[in-house]
């Protein structure tokens, strides 16, 4: 009951139950209370009814002596009026409570069943009843009956006694329920937070209640795989950064290492050339890396405006290919493409060029010399595909998921010299993605890999910028 | 002359420490890649190897825990990460050493010396370049 939550639960339960148990209680005693003054009064009248019948029987002085002896060793007290309201006999003496009800009755107005003439127990100090002596239809006089209120009263003070009673034992039965309850509520909560702290605190060990069936069971699962994202993403971030330092280092390694070379006297020319030349491509492998990585950084920055513009694909595509051409000379590779005339496409050029562009550099990187890559463009309703084949090595079934990933390269090529910058695809991917398009990649072992960039098409936008 | 190991999958690196070690009469055996390395040390005995970590198909650890299955041949670890627990895995799995890239000259040279010294065999008496080797019954002098 320390915490907050069981400690609003159970008051909440406590009142709710505790409302009704009152509101329940007090029905059954009302009722109760009611029913036992009723049976009473119920009884007294019965009684003065009795003495009434044996009366009329027999209406005798001797009988009713008789009748008012019978009552002096009772609770009740028995007067017997004659027709015109005088007492004849009474079993007990008549005190002035018992004379003004006799005197304030309406003879003639009593049915011959009797009546209750004061039920009033609380406030009077007796309760009566009368039952009207009528002989051969002739009004004859009254047989009233008294009993005392204090009957009564103990009567109901021991109903209330028992009422009091069992009301405390209920409601320390509905506390006892209410800590078991809002224990048996709160615990698996109290428990999902302190895992939850634990999770937190980078212990992703503790265990949840995901095996339950109910909310909190849910609640578990949700816990537990938001728990294991945070390990993944924790788990990548430092593999990222780990390769990002050893893609950043090894350049510089070598520009150091090969500078320290160039610079001992004991050294030929043409290995100083060499070296020189090898810290040349690291240098500009360096400085393509870094604007690699700015532009990733820009793109998670939300830094990253998409330009469009109204363009004839086609053109875009002879811009590329005139930049890509000197690569596939060198490797003497036998480019073909097909795009359809007088496709417009709604792009930021500049960013589109890119993405083909680093997918066609992957295509060249990783294709054997003298194999075929082939770029094609189609349309459907929706959509602009751009395909990109190469007949190269393919990529391995297991890193196909991973090639966008960054600094991801496939195992076997993993080795610098071949490979890029490794953060290309992912580039052209981000890039992709913001203009509302998709990228896709196939890859056979052996035969080759296709490239598929899939554009929007009647994009009326003409500038969107990501937020 | 001590033979010394390189093993890293890249041509580049390991001419760079092949450049490096010229000056200090190291004997250079280089390999590229682990598995090639690990056929070396299997078929030679080396004084020290130098080992890459981030290598394609078998990495530097991957190595190094082979290795020490059935040598116990001084290993510098050559790595460009440098964050704590790479170091230490590295340490763990049976390196004796480790060195970053970017690394400097002196500092590579004086840990390979410092790592030659203390596993020195103690069969070996060296004194004024006079060297005496028990296992061998050799004597040599300033070889």
């Amino acid at each position: 009951m320390l915490n907050k939550l069981s400690l609003k639960i159970g008051l909440l339960f406590f009142l709710v139950i505790v409302t009704v148990e009152i509101i329940l209680f007090y029905i059954l005693y009302t009722n109760l209370v009611n029913d036992r003054v009723d049976e009473v009064m119920g009884d007294l009248l019965a009684r003065g009814n009795t003495h009434r019948d044996v009366l009329e029987e027999n209406y005798t002085a001797s009988t009713r002596e008789h009748v008012a002896i019978m009552e002096s060793e009772s609770n009740f007290i028995v007067v017997i009026t004659n027709d015109a309201g005088e007492v004849i006999i009474s079993s007990n003496p008549v005190v002035p409570e018992m004379t003004t009800v006799i005197e304030h009755t309406d003879h003639d107005g009593i049915p011959d069943e009797g009546i209750i003439l004061q039920s009033d127990w609380p406030d009077e100090k007796y309760v009566s009843t009368d039952s009207p002596i009528t002989i051969n239809e002739t009004h004859r006089g009254h047989v009233f009956m008294f009993a005392e209120s204090g009957n009564i009263k103990r009567i109901i003070d021991q109903l209330s006694q028992q009422f009091l009673f069992v009301g405390l034992l209920t409601i320390f039965l509905t506390i006892i329920t209410v800590l078991i309850l809002s224990r048996v509520i709160t615990q698996p909560l109290l428990r999902m937070k302190k895992a939850t702290e634990q999770l937190s605190r980078g212990n992703h060990e503790v265990e949840l209640y995901t095996n339950r069936k109910d909310e909190l069971g849910e609640l578990a699962t949700s816990i537990s795989r938001l728990s294991k994202d945070l390990e993944r993403l924790k788990n990548e971030r430092k593999e990222f950064l780990g390769s990002i330092s050893h893609e950043l280092r090894t350049p510089l390694t070598y520009m150091k290492g090969y500078t320290d070379i160039v610079s001992r006297k004991d050294i030929s020319v043409k290995d100083r050339n060499k070296y020189i030349r090898i810290i040349q491509e690291e240098t500009n492998r360096l400085a393509n890396l870094i604007k690699n990585l700015f532009e990733l950084a820009k793109i998670d920055q939300n830094e990253f405006a998409i330009k469009k513009e109204r363009i004839m694909y086609r053109e875009l595509i002879h811009t590329v290919m005139a930049r890509i051409q000197p690569a596939i000379d060198e490797k003497n590779i036998k480019f073909s493409f097909y795009c359809p005339d007088n496709l417009a496409v709604s792009v930021d050029p500049e960013r589109i060029q890119q993405v083909l562009l680093n997918i066609l550099d992957n295509a060249i990187k990783y294709t054997p010399e003298g194999s075929n890559i082939r770029m094609e463009v189609s349309q459907n309703k929706h959509e602009i595909l751009t395909t990109i084949s190469d007949t190269g090595a393919g990529i391995p079934e297991e890193d196909v998921p991973y090639v966008f990933e960054r600094l991801y390269r496939s195992e076997k090529s993993r080795s610098r010299l071949n490979g890029g910058s490794g953060l290309g695809l992912t580039i052209a991917k981000e890039i992709v993605e913001l203009h509302g398009g998709k990228i896709e990649v196939e890859s056979t072992p052996g035969k080759g890999t296709v490239f598929i960039i899939s554009l929007q098409k009647g994009d009326t936008n003409e500038e969107s910028f990501i937020n | 002359m001590k033979k010394v190991l390189l093993i890293d999958d890249e041509e580049r690196m390991l001419e760079l420490l092949a450049l490096y070690l010229q000056p200090y009469h190291y004997d250079c055996r280089k390999a590229l890649g682990a598995k090639e390395g690990l056929k070396c040390i299997r078929e030679e005995r080396f004084d020290i190897v130098l080992l890459d970590i981030m290598m394609p198909e078998m990495d530097g650890w991957e190595a190094c825990r082979e290795i020490r299955q059935y040598s116990d041949v001084p290993i510098i670890m050559v790595t460009a990460r440098e964050q704590k627990e790479d170091t230490v895995k590295g340490l763990k799995l049976g390196a004796d050493d480790y060195i970053t890239k970017p690394f400097d000259e002196e500092e590579l040279i004086a840990r390979m010396d410092a790592l030659l010294r203390r596993t020195q065999p103690a069969n070996l008496i060296e004194m004024d370049g006079l060297l005496w080797d028990r296992d061998q019954f050799e004597l040599s002098y300033k070889s």
